[in-house]
């Protein structure tokens, strides 16, 4: 009852005109830089960091929360209508919303991507207004095998993603791993597969591979494809999808929700690992599983709910223990030590209003999300009706700004380009890129906790079968990879003994 | 992946990846007595990667494998198990050229700077991809330039390469001139 009564006032106070106009900038800022790739959202809160100074306590987490938020989602509006995630978390909405806005059902992707990422922010901002604390206690005991158990759960969703041609996508995705690898050993600071070329010791970042693989490959494959010439000639109307339409799709949303919620929690795993799960899950759940990556909206849905399901859990152990478990929360943390607010147990009972005046704010935040969404997601689908040539023009030029924006490093665009060349002979050979890029963005954070597990840990392999959390995560891992390879077997087994039958 | 009908050629690819990965696992280091003293038990500094390409040496086997399997039995009987038709070459030589467009934008970008190179670029890329009115290309290259310009030079404040020489002297009296520097 003290919660209901804490998270009434912590509304009206957010709904302050001040309190609620700086959540509201904070949202755009968060909405347009999150769909601009090589900005994002992460870049922006630093950015915004400054700004807070002048800010109290609880305007400051209002803004980044709504930076936040609204960032997380922003990631997905050129997910789905350039195939450029802008954000790493936003990689599976490229999976089916874009095959959306190629078959001319760009807004209705955007929006049923507007309402599921509403729905998870709004599921997880409730969870973190209620079940705060105990979640933090479980959290508490996440150490490093537990971290990596995390990981290797997103890493190996990749299975249910692409089982058709499992050794294939199993090749992409360690190589993916092997390029995430490159550059300065973060342990030992020794180079590693670097051949002697200094700028490869800085290490291969994700985005820049993500931006060339999926940018530049999907222009020049548009290239060589002369219908193009022409844009979409009617205008993106953006119709909001019925409650029915919704309801519809209710268990992706559902799932998506679960999954990410429980992923949030555990720090470093974050909203990327949440999106991808989410999207291994459903297209194992979904009866349009197979179908899945040629435009199916439960494929969109499920990943867009996760990822925003993430945003409030991950302030759960900020909050509760003071462990940011994202770069996102790890700049609230910066905000929160900046304004002398120390977070952890202690900070429910002491600053009980401010807390939860941002509890608050982050449900206001996923609510006004739908309209700041539809605002800008509007604005970014009248790129439709540009001819794709134009288009292209710029999705280059917006490619090697972004690539090179994330270091401010020239050789990060070369990489980018030469990602690009590879990207459009894998989509021409029909090599799986997204294992790859998983690999390239969950391989560095898997070697992070492996090998650090290992060194608290007496350099003993045991450690992650013998704690329980860490089992029983890698269990559930083994258990996906079970659900998602026995159907296939099955119908193999089945296809073989039928053939056997008839050769008799 | 596809590959030919009846020849081994479905084969290569991943053997091509077999044989890097198995290749690369002797190369992880420069200095592999560094990694050897820095290494306490199993854990090193090129532990990880040299897993992650036994990782590819041991998933391209088996898709080795699969396709040795396939390739003999089509030789078995034709029709069984008909491997993905090759893909099409549409626009191939296009193509190509984008590809070589776009790869030369990113190294006159040091050269030429960001502005300059992408004027070049877009002019260039519009008349490859068959748009021939000169007042669109005109329009658009330096329309879009501009624009460009003022989101990441001016509001984002991103330090773009200004260019070598006479092209730094040129980006920077056309910054001056669109009150961006």
């Amino acid at each position: 009852m003290d919660i209901v009564v804490n998270l009434f006032h912590g509304l009206l106070t957010a709904l302050q005109p001040s309190n609620f106009g700086t959540m509201l900038i904070g949202l755009a800022v968060g909405v347009v830089a999150g769909a601009l790739p090589g900005i994002s959202f992460v870049n922006a809160m630093a950015m915004a960091l400054p700004f807070t100074y002048l800010m109290t306590p609880l305007s400051a987490m209002v803004f980044l929360g709504g930076i936040y938020a609204g960032g997380v989602f922003g990631g997905s509006i050129s997910s789905i209508l350039i195939n450029i995630p802008g954000t790493p978390a936003s990689l599976p909405s490229c999976w089916d919303g874009f095959p959306m806005t190629r078959r001319g059902e760009a807004a209705r992707a955007l929006t049923l991507a507007i309402a599921a990422s509403a729905t998870g922010g709004l599921a997880s901002a409730l969870l973190l207004s209620f079940a705060a604390p105990p979640f933090a206690r479980l959290a508490l005991a996440f150490d490093q095998p537990e971290f990596f158990a995390a990981t290797f759960l997103g890493l190996v969703s990749i299975i249910a993603i692409a089982k058709s041609t499992p050794w294939i996508s199993l090749v992409s995705l360690f190589c993916g791993i092997v390029v995430g690898s490159v550059g300065v050993d973060p342990l030992y600071g020794l180079p590693r597969l670097t051949f002697g070329i200094r700028s490869l010791q800085n290490g291969i970042n994700f985005v820049v591979v993500m931006i060339g693989l999926f940018a530049l490959g999907e222009v020049l494959e548009m290239l060589g494809q002369r219908h193009h010439l022409q844009g979409a000639t009617n205008k993106v109307r953006m119709r909001f999808p019925s409650v029915r339409e919704l309801w519809a799709l209710k268990g992706a949303a559902a799932r998506g929700t679960g999954i990410g919620c429980m992923i949030g929690m555990i720090p470093g795993a974050g909203a990327t690992v949440g999106a991808v799960i989410a999207y291994g899950v459903e297209k194992q759940a979904s009866p349009r599983g197979a179908e899945f990556g040629t435009g199916v909206e439960a494929g969109l849905v499920a990943p867009e709910a996760a990822k925003n399901a993430t945003t409030g859990a991950a302030m759960i152990p900020l909050l509760t223990l003071g462990i940011p478990g994202s770069a996102a929360t790890a700049i609230m943390l910066a905000a929160l030590v900046l304004h002398g607010v120390t977070p952890g147990p202690l900070l429910f009972a002491a600053q009980t209003d401010m807390l939860y005046t941002i509890f608050a704010s982050l449900l206001l935040a996923n609510l006004c999300m739908i309209g700041a969404g539809v605002v800008v997601a509007r604005g970014f689908a009248s790129l439709m009706r540009v001819p794709p040539t134009i288009l292209g023009a710029f999705i280059v030029v917006l490619s090697v700004v972004g690539a090179f924006g994330v270091r401010n490093n020239i050789a990060d665009v070369y990489i980018c380009l030469s990602f690009g060349v590879i990207g459009y002979l894998m989509k021409r050979y029909d090599f799986p890129s997204a294992p790859l890029v998983l690999g390239v963005i969950l391989g560095p954070l898997a070697e992070r906790y492996f090998m650090t597990s290992l060194a608290n840990y007496d350099n003993n392999l045991t450690i992650f079968f013998t704690r329980p959390i860490s089992a029983t995560i890698l269990g559930f891992a083994s258990l996906f990879v079970l659900w998602a390879l026995i159907p296939d077997i099955k119908g193999k087994v089945l296809r073989l003994l039928s053939g056997r039958t008839r050769a008799r | 992946m596809s590959g030919g009908d009846s020849s081994w050629r479905p084969v290569a690819a991943p053997l091509a990846f077999l044989v890097t990965a198995a290749v690369l696992t002797r190369f992880v280091t420069d200095r592999p007595e560094a990694a050897a003293a820095m290494a306490r038990g199993i854990a090193g500094p090129t532990t990880w990667p040299t897993i992650m390409l036994y990782g590819v040496v041991v998933f391209a086997l088996a898709w080795t494998v699969q396709r040795v399997a396939q390739v003999l039995r089509r030789r078995e009987g034709p029709g069984l198990d008909s491997p993905a038709t090759p893909p099409a070459t549409a626009g191939g030589a296009r193509v190509w050229l984008g590809i070589a467009l776009v790869l030369a934008y990113g190294f006159a970008l040091p050269v030429l700077g960001f502005a300059l190179a992408t004027l070049l670029y877009l002019v260039l890329w519009l008349l490859l991809g068959g748009v021939r009115s000169p007042w669109q290309i005109s329009l658009v290259s330096l329309i879009g330039n501009t624009v460009l310009l003022y989101l990441f030079v001016k509001l984002a404040l991103m330090p773009l390469d200004r260019g070598a020489g006479w092209a730094g002297d040129l980006t920077i009296a056309l910054y001056r001139f669109l009150h961006i520097y």
